[in-house]
């Protein structure tokens, strides 16, 4: 991936954590409600996961792109 | 002498002395009074364990990657020192690491067998003799947690030495974390140790509240245990990496040596379950530490004011189970992986049913997640859960079936011989049965309401125990005994130790569990004259000592051949596994040539090797 | 998945290594979970619906600075394996800076050790002491072996190391610092949004 690419998704998926985390303490002081707020929860974790961890790089054939 | 004191061992424990003696220092320069108060004790233990890893040299490889010293870690003998050496220090061959693993279960397995010796004496007649109830109560839990300690280590033998062997690699994937994984043990139980003198009264289980309440012994006990868990857990990560990530070329998932399949599904759960025996011993200790009621349900007043709910002990029970009962197939699996490795070799048949054996074990491992209830029937657990338990308990027989039916299998119609590592594969089919069978009565709820926390518990427990790993370890040592030193056991003491072993273990676990039927409770220094087992106990006295003596011709056969046995041959046992296809002792670099896997592991009699050597085909000498 | 050759150089080919080893760091991680699981389990089975009254300023801001403080080490990574050292120099700092702060914030503030008048929750009160201080405990543990972590390794990138083929050294400890914010992921809502507050506190 071009560089300045990499360093533009870094931030659309910092908005994207950002957003939820509102979502998330925003539906705390409505309702409190348990479910929701696992879902948000696990919303921020697949976006870590991925975008962050590069967990699909366990999976990726060997010589793809990355060193 | 000058060598001795650079070993890694020796310098090891000087530096646990040093690191506990700073902690007690520290503490006192806090105004603590008593170093056996939980807190001092606590941070001494702690510190002593670093200064054991800093001290050995375990952890040397990777500060030096802050200095920017990448070198690939260090294969061979160590100039300049003696050849003994390299056992007694940090080494990362793999081999060597198995032997370390493997001599010290056999001294945790001796250590905690003279100690049941002790109790058990007391235990031969009624009334107190000799021993006062709080070392009674200390000695069996030390008993039960040191064995625990010397099987994990036996477990981390044969995976060690056999499983980059046989999947035709040089090293595990991580050979640094590997010795690393080895050494960390050292210092847990020389924690253990500090346990006995300090004395604890919960059990190997360390049940709170009562493991809040009771003697110090009980800080060094969880932190001990704490420490050996996490060795289990980065094993099982070096294990599985080795397993998915080393094999040879051609080895597919089931062209796999079968204890290869039985230790990936042994590290699955030693991977994720141990964390939870470490985090609930944690959660103990911090609450002794610092009053974190997690387990105490009394509430202080300004906790009250809060409106905070109180602690439970049953979280510890559902954390420590959680682990500890998965943990039995940790203790088992590798061992049923061996008795399926060695019945071919010893029938010169297919292991029967291949595949069936290797998604059992996954099977077995997957299901034991789900049963941890069956120990808290009588805690005051729920009665979905009792039930759900319950049913999830009696599943797990299923696949122990399907394995047994497929040994069974493998048997039939083979050419049988029966050296002692197959006298041994036996006797551990038999011990195993008697285990088994003794199971699925604890797991039915009503007939647990009256097993529970009876002598028949210990019999069940130790039966799946000797027939899961006991046995099958001692018939791998005898088995690989001529592979890791390159000469041959002696027959005759092999059959003796058998045949001493055999009857007293029978005699020991029935008469175990028949003292329970009538009545005799686990964990308790004296009993009632009026139950009638006094006799009982006795003979189960007697048996124990001749189960010690057996063992101790064992270790004299395993010393002595080392220096006076005959000289092995390559392949002494025709097997068809890689390792038996170069010289006794295998060589440093394991393999002359890239291991190449052209048939099936186990087609006996079939026209194929199971491997070539990348430069011609393998050289079986026999 | 691919069957790897069996090799006899005592190291693997770099690719082949790197493989390897994510696999190792994988492994751990998923292990590491199972106990974060067994905290949250305590945490329910404790508290139930209740929770006690924590500062909600504190928790958000905490929340995120870790946030962010991911966004930085993942900058980190990219500006390595895009041979940008200054950038991997200064994205990993900051990261540190960040992980410190929230170090501050757990310690200073939630614990109260830094507070005149102590916290207002202590260890000792009951269930939900055990399990703030515990769960926090745990993690805040967790942010400094990563802090240290991240530390190493921009003291290595600063003498040289790494570079857009080799930093498998600085995808292992990004990896690893994003898992010590995944935790906090569920922590956070268990530790301050789910539940009733079931006493007004002070
Ligand atoms: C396969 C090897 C097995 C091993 C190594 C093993 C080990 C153990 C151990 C160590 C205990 C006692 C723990 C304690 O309270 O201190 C125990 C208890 C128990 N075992 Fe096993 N076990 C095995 C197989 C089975 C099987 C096949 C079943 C049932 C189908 C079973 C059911 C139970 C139950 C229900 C208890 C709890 C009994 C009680 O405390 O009341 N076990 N086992
Ligand atoms: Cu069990």
């Amino acid at each position: 991936m071009e560089r300045r690419t990499a360093y533009l998704r870094g931030w659309v998926v910092l908005g994207g954590l950002a957003a939820l985390t509102a979502v998330e303490y925003g539906i705390a002081v409505t309702s409190g409600a348990v479910v929701p707020l696992l879902l948000v929860g696990m919303l921020k974790a697949l976006l870590i996961l991925e975008y962050f961890m590069h967990v699909s790089r366990l999976w990726a054939p060997a010589d793809q792109g990355e060193h | 002498m000058r060598h001795v004191l650079t070993t890694g061992l020796v310098r090891g424990l000087v530096g646990q002395a040093v690191g506990f003696a700073l902690g007690v220092y520290t503490a006192r320069a806090w105004g603590a009074t008593d170093w056996r108060a939980d807190g001092p004790l606590a941070w001494a233990a702690v510190l002593s364990v670093l200064g054991f890893m800093l001290a050995s040299g375990m952890v040397s490889d990777w500060l030096g990657w802050l200095a920017g010293n990448f070198a690939p870690p260090r294969h061979g003998a160590p100039p300049g020192k003696p050849r003994w050496w390299r056992y007694w220090s940090v080494d990362y061959d793999h081999k060597v690491i198995g032997i370390q693993y493997g001599v010290t279960a056999l001294v945790l397995v001796g250590l905690a067998g003279s100690v049941a010796l002790i109790f058990r004496s007391e235990l031969s007649k009624p009334g107190i003799d000799f021993l006062e109830p709080a070392v009674f109560n200390t000695l069996i839990g030390w008993h039960g947690i040191v064995m625990i300690a010397g099987i994990l280590t036996g477990v981390a033998a044969m995976a060690n030495y056999l499983v980059p062997l046989m999947v035709g690699a040089r090293d595990m994937a991580f050979p640094r974390l590997n010795a690393f994984a080895y050494w960390i043990n050292v210092p847990g139980v020389v924690l253990v140790v500090l346990a006995l003198f300090l004395r604890w009264e919960t059990g190997w289980t360390g049940y709170p509240p009562l493991g809040v309440q009771t003697m110090p012994g009980a800080i060094p006990f969880y932190l001990g245990v704490f420490v050996i868990g996490f060795s289990s857990i980065l094993g099982a990560v070096n294990i599985l990496a080795t397993a998915f990530g080393m094999r040879a070329q051609g080895m597919t998932l089931f062209r796999m040596p079968i204890f290869v399949w039985s230790m990936v599904a042994t590290s699955i759960i030693a991977l994720t379950a141990t964390q939870l025996i470490g985090l609930s011993f944690v959660l103990v200790v911090l609450e002794r530490v610092f009053g974190m009621t997690f387990f105490s349900p009394t509430l202080t007043e300004s906790a009250q004011a809060l409106g905070s709910p109180p602690g439970q002990p049953l979280l510890f029970q559902h954390l420590f189970w959680f682990y500890s009962h998965p943990a039995v197939y940790v203790f088992i699996l590798p061992g049923l992986g061996i008795i399926s490795e060695l019945l071919p070799v010893f029938a010169r048949k297919p292991l029967f049913g291949y595949k069936w054996v290797a998604m059992a074990s996954l099977a077995i491992a997957l299901v034991g997640f789900l049963v941890w209830g069956h120990h808290m029937f009588t805690s005051g657990m729920s009665d979905i859960m009792r039930v759900t338990m319950m049913w999830t308990t009696l599943l797990v027989a299923v696949p122990t079936g399907v394995k047994f039916f497929n040994w069974l299998g493998t048997m039939w119609g083979g050419k049988l011989t029966f050296p002692t590592p197959m006298l041994f594969v036996l006797g551990a089919l038999s011990i195993f049965l008697i285990g088994g069978l003794s199971g699925p009565p604890n797991g039915t709820v009503s007939t647990d309401l009256f097993l529970h926390d009876t002598y028949w518990i210990v019999g069940h427990f130790h039966a799946t125990m000797f027939g899961g790993f006991v046995y099958p370890y001692i018939a791998a040592i005898y088995y690989w005994y001529p592979k890791v030193t390159g000469r041959m056991y002696n027959e005759t003491l092999g059959k003796i130790h058998f045949w001493l072993m055999t009857p007293a273990f029978w005699t020991m676990s029935l008469g175990q569990m028949l003292a329970g039927l009538w009545g005799m409770r686990r964990r308790i220094v004296d009993y009632d004259p009026a139950l009638g087992v006094a006799g009982l106990q006795t003979a189960v006295t007697i048996a124990a000592h001749v189960i010690f003596l057996s063992m101790l011709i064992f270790a004299f056969n395993l010393v002595w051949s080392a220096f006076r046995g005959k000289v092995a041959a390559a392949n002494p046992w025709r097997s068809r596994s890689p390792e038996f296809q170069v010289p006794s002792p295998v060589p440093d670099e394991n393999y002359p040539a890239p291991v190449v896997v052209v048939s099936e592991p186990y087609e006996y009699g079939g026209p194929e090797p199971y491997v070539v050597f990348a430069h011609g085909p393998a050289a079986a000498d026999d | 998945m691919a069957v790897l050759h069996s090799v006899h150089e005592h190291d693997l080919p770099y690719a082949r290594r790197e493989r390897v080893n994510r696999w190792g760091l994988w492994l751990f991680l998923i292990s590491e979970s199972f106990m974060f699981a067994g905290l949250l389990a305590a945490r329910f089975y404790l508290w139930g619906g209740t929770r006690p009254p924590l500062d909600q300023t504190l928790g958000l801001l905490l929340t995120s600075i870790l946030l962010v403080s991911s966004f930085f080490m993942n900058r980190a990574e990219v500006a390595i394996a895009h041979d940008d050292r200054p950038e991997f120099l200064r994205s990993a700092m900051l990261t540190v800076v960040l992980g410190t702060a929230f170090l501050v914030g757990v310690v200073g503030w939630e614990w109260g050790l830094f507070l005149p008048d102590g916290p207002h929750l202590r260890p000792t009160d009951g269930a939900f002491g055990a399990v703030v201080y515990g769960l926090t405990g745990f993690h805040a543990f967790h942010v400094l072996t990563g802090v240290l972590a991240i530390l190493a390794v921009w003291h290595l990138g600063r003498r040289g190391h790494f570079s857009a083929r080799q930093h498998w050294g600085v995808e292992a400890v990004a990896v690893y610092w994003h898992f010590v914010d995944l935790v906090w992921v569920f922590f956070y809502p268990a530790l301050y949004l789910i539940g009733q507050v079931v006493a007004a506190g002070h």
